[in-house]
């Protein structure tokens, strides 16, 4: 049964005559799945995250999110909907600077105006053995670690669908690894879909199933 | 939690954590609401000022006729205050003389009043005036009534020479009577030895009454005459004051604009160190109209620490200016002026955090230097011309504030075509030569940021250098207007006097006199001499009919004349002068010179006694040198006999310490506009301050692709260097536009035409601005230098 479902999906920014990054794209990804997708860079990896995500909307084609099509809600009726069900990793941590680390970590939660008690934080640090890193600022930590905390963070609200994108990005392979595993973890432990870009090989053996999208289109 | 409970937390732990950059936000707002509200007050302040100090005085009062009871010489004196009455004026002298006052004396001060006198016996010589106050009974100030402990209905006897008998009081009026605002006609009488100006009986002054008795006093058979002079109009010195005001208003509109131009490039800038904090939020999973209300809590709260700061600050400054330059009425800003002042800027600030919260996160960023851009800055500056010539056809004000407009947009979207293009001139140029210049030109040409605060140091350029033509102008027309500047003095020192047979002399000889320039009058030692000052012009138009000039005095003692003449009529000091009076020339010495340029007072002195109290000086003197070189006094003083008592006033005394209208209006002026070119230098640093922020993530790059120290100072330097070459000749560039436009609007409110700039003053601006570069670059240097893993 797929969660998310697209159609003959375009996407080009800006003006009218310019060019597509996506051509005619269509997928799913099933409940539980880790899809990877690969590609080169500039091939129109994030910008499909982003249209399956519901970040964007796409140019033409539909996107079917957990059964709802998205492009037929309003545009904060949308956002709301793919903010319950999702949570996103990016390719820098994007922690807030001004906030600690548990801090951080609640953040999600506070937006969608669940309780937010240091506790919970606690108890997700621990699971990665970070525990002590609780109530420090994050330029006190290291480039892995920071990054470990922003997985964190998108864990922290139980999402039924990870989206990331290039998580590893500009990390070392011991700590790539420990990113891909926790996300790996969180996937068969929780059952919840992970949609995964990367040009890395190594991340993408993670996988339950790969795509490879070239010059917009999949193949 | 509530999520917007949880916004607010997160603004308020923002706002704790990042001081500096919540500072420099709340600097820039603090900024922009002084402005404002100097913008929007001031005028009215102005306004006010010369309804307490000016109108009822002068603009009001149509004719006003004095007499001085309590002193053995009475002066009679009718003014009127209109300079189309000049000639009415002289009917009324000629009137006073026909009605038998053979040996008063007239002379005038300014072309609009006459002063009439008999300075040895005036007793019995206006027999009308005292049936004329019993049948209408007298009003007094309640200086009077405290000084003579009457109250209203009370008969008082005055004793006065010319006005005798009892009269009632009909009215005791409160406050200083030259404050009240709504006088229509004044008859004055009465006074004290000791304040022998200021303390009047007034004996009508209310407005309606005023209106009433102003139509009995012009069915008097005896001052038909006289009051037919009455017109309505304003006087010369409202003239100058108008001129003033708006030159005033101009410059302080000027700078608002240009603040909240600052405000807007400041928010801008900030906006680019915030991109990290909005994507966490969105990394978070943040709507964008959560993101927005954090951004706008944000905004509120900087706002609302800036709202008391600023109320403060104008608190104290306007106190301070109202006290300093003793303006009465409400001493706090009107609440609606305060509200208005706070919604632009809260307006300016929110509307751009709006701008950022909305704005599409993977938008393609514009080009550096589009053709679109260019187009419309080109169709712009059309506009602008064509505007410009029809503003000279149309003279209006309104349409001016449409030019204005227009050129500022224009200015903006041109400017940022000329920064691209200049940049990428120069980015291209310096490939050849260094990379190290070219990447940091490169930036330069392709930085938002960098063409912002290029942008917003030329407008830093452009308001303070416009703020001091503003100063130097305004200096330049409190001289113009009410100075000596062209006009050699004449004095004529204890002696009895007639200017009119001056003018008439030189009149008669073709010269052009400005005798509302010219001078005043006081009571020598003893009450029955005066002394004269009469100002003359010497400028090229009179120099060759000056040749054989000649004055008109009846008892000269001594003369001292203008420095100009020196050189004009080549003569020395101990030089024969002849004098003319009633055809009986006499011939005198020449005592000495006055240097006429240095007489920078310019304000009518109405109120000599006044004027000399508020130095402190409570003696009558028989000689006073005012505005004269330091170095002339010396000669002055041994050029005078012996017994002579002479004070001597300096011009700078004068002007700093007297509050008359006009030093007090161009002191508060130039107040203000100093304390806007120090807040133009604290916003441009303040930029700075937040574009070093947005420099750290460069730099950081830098580091990672390999740069060294000094190769990073280099390529900061560099890029600073190109911002304050690029901005100043902007700013300049602005500057000269701007003028024109001034000058233009100026000219159509009848101001003077040219704009003088003071050396000194611009030297001073450009060390400061120097200075300012250098701390920027200091702070670069640091910067670039710095070891930290957060860069």
């Amino acid at each position: 049964m797929p969660i998310i479902e697209c159609e003959n999906l375009y996407k080009s920014y800006g003006k009218k005559d310019a060019p597509f990054i996506l051509k005619g794209v269509s997928l799913s990804v099933g409940e539980g799945e880790f899809l990877v997708v690969t590609g080169e860079s500039g091939a129109g990896k994030t910008t499909l995250l982003h249209c399956l995500s519901g970040a964007e909307m796409p140019t033409v084609g539909r996107v079917l999110f957990f059964g709802r099509e998205l492009s037929a809600l309003k545009r904060a009726e949308a956002d709301e909907f793919c903010r319950q069900k999702s949570a996103f990793v990016y390719q820098s941590d994007r922690l807030s600077e001004n906030l600690t680390i548990a801090e951080n970590i609640l953040m999600p939660r506070a937006f969608r105006g669940e309780p937010t008690q240091k506790a919970d934080a606690l108890f997700l640090l621990e699971s990665l053995g970070m525990e002590r890193f609780a109530d420090r600022f994050p330029n006190e930590l290291s480039g892995g670690e920071r990054r470990r905390i922003a997985l964190l963070r998108a864990l922290s609200v139980s999402p039924k669908v990870i989206f990331a994108d290039e998580p590893t990005g500009n990390l070392d392979r011991t700590n790539s690894m420990r990113v891909m595993e926790s996300l790996k973890e969180y996937n068969q432990k929780q059952k919840s879909a992970v949609v995964l870009v990367t040009h890395s090989e190594e991340c993408a053996a993670f996988a339950s199933r790969r795509v490879m999208i070239k010059d917009g289109m999949i193949f | 939690m509530n999520r917007f409970v949880y916004l607010l937390k997160l603004s308020f732990k923002n706002a704790k954590t990042t001081p500096f950059k919540v500072g420099v936000v709340w600097l820039s707002a603090v900024f922009a609401i002084l402005c404002a509200y100097f913008a929007l007050s001031l005028p009215a302040l102005v306004t006010e000022y010369f309804a307490h100090k000016n109108s009822a005085q002068y603009a009001s009062c149509e004719i006003v006729i004095e007499a001085d009871v309590f002193r053995d010489a009475n002066i009679f004196s009718v003014r009127t205050l209109k300079e189309a009455e000049r000639e009415g004026t002289l009917k009324v002298y000629d009137f006073l003389k026909t009605k038998g006052y053979a040996d008063v004396t007239a002379y005038e001060s300014r072309a609009v009043d006459i002063y009439v006198g008999d300075y040895q016996n005036f007793s019995g010589l206006y027999p009308e005036l005292p049936p004329f106050f019993a049948e209408n009974g007298i009003i007094v100030s309640n200086r009077f009534a405290k000084c003579f402990d009457c109250r209203e209905g009370d008969t008082v006897t005055l004793s006065g020479i010319g006005v005798q008998g009892d009269f009632h009081i009909e009215k005791i009026l409160s406050g200083n009577l030259f404050y009240e605002t709504d006088f229509t006609f004044n008859v004055f009488i009465g006074g004290t030895p000791a304040n022998y100006f200021r303390n009047y009986a007034l004996v009508k002054a209310k407005s309606g009454d005023g209106d009433a008795l102003y139509e009995k006093l012009k069915s008097h058979p005896d001052f038909a005459n006289a009051l037919v002079t009455n017109v309505s109009g304003i006087s010369g010195k409202e003239i100058a004051v108008k001129n003033v005001t708006v030159a005033f208003s101009v410059a302080v509109a000027f700078t608002l604009l240009f603040a909240v131009l600052f405000t807007v490039v400041a928010i801008l800038i900030l906006l680019k160190t915030r991109r990290g904090l909005i994507s966490s939020y969105r990394a978070a999973g943040a709507l964008r109209r959560e993101i927005f209300a954090a951004l706008a809590f944000e905004a509120c709260g900087i706002l609302a620490a800036a709202l008391p700061v600023s109320f403060l600050s104008a608190l104290l400054l306007t106190g301070s200016v109202r006290s300093g330059f003793g303006v009465t009425g409400e001493p706090l800003p009107l609440l609606w002026e305060f509200a208005a002042a706070f919604l632009i800027a809260a307006a300016s600030v929110i509307g751009y955090y709006l701008f950022a919260a909305f704005r599409k996160e993977n938008s393609p960023r514009g080009k550096p230097f589009s053709k679109r851009r260019l187009t419309a800055a080109l169709i712009l500056s059309g506009a602008l011309i064509a505007a410009v010539c029809l503003q000279e056809l149309l003279e209006t004000a309104p349409f001016l504030i449409v030019i204005t407009g227009i050129l500022i947009g224009g200015i903006s979207l041109f400017t940022d075509g000329v920064i691209a293009a200049l940049s990428k001139g120069m980015s291209a140029a310096a490939r050849r030569r260094s990379p190290r210049m070219h990447l940091s030109l490169r930036r330069f040409s392709n930085s938002s940021v960098d063409k912002k605060l290029t942008l917003l140091f030329a407008f830093a350029v452009t308001a303070v250098f416009l703020l001091n033509g503003a100063i130097d102008g305004i200096e330049a027309l409190d001289v113009k207007n009410i100075g000596f500047s062209d006009y050699g003095i004449v004095a004529v020192g204890s002696s009895e006097f007639s200017a009119d047979g001056i003018e008439e002399l030189l009149k008669s000889k073709g010269i052009e006199t400005r005798s509302a320039d010219a001078a005043f009058v006081f009571q020598s030692e003893g009450g029955n001499r005066a002394d004269f000052f009469c100002a003359i012009d010497t400028s090229s138009a009179n120099t060759d009919k000056i040749t054989s000039f000649d004055v008109h005095a009846l008892k000269a003692d001594q003369i001292l004349v203008g420095e100009k003449l020196k050189y004009v009529d080549k003569i020395k000091v101990g030089d024969a002068y002849p004098v003319t009076y009633n055809g009986v020339t006499v011939y005198f010495e020449v005592a000495g010179f006055i240097s006429a340029s240095d007489s920078v007072f310019g304000f009518q002195l109405l109120d000599l006694r006044g004027f000399l109290e508020a130095f402190g000086e409570t003696r009558d003197y028989n000689a006073i040198l005012i505005g004269a070189d330091p170095k002339n006094i010396d000669a002055v003083r041994a050029a005078l006999s012996p017994e002579t008592d002479l004070l001597v006033m300096e011009a700078e005394r004068i002007y700093e310490e007297y509050t008359g209208d006009f030093i007090g209006i161009v002191g508060l002026a130039r107040f203000v506009l100093r304390l806007l070119q120090f807040l133009c230098f604290a916003a441009l640093l303040s930029c700075f301050a937040l574009y070093r922020g947005e420099r750290e993530e460069f730099l950081r790059i830098c580091e990672l692709s390999g740069m060294c120290r000094i190769e990073r100072k280099t390529l900061v330097l560099t890029e600073n260097a190109a911002i304050a070459i690029v901005g100043t000749v902007i700013g300049l560039l602005l500057t000269l536009l701007l003028n024109r436009q001034i000058l233009w609007f100026s000219i159509l409110q009848g101001l003077f035409i040219k704009m003088p700039y003071s050396f000194s003053s611009y030297f001073l601006i450009a060390a400061l601005f120097a200075a300012a570069i250098g701390l920027n670059a200091a702070s670069f240097i640091l910067l670039s230098v710095k070891k930290d893993r957060r860069y």
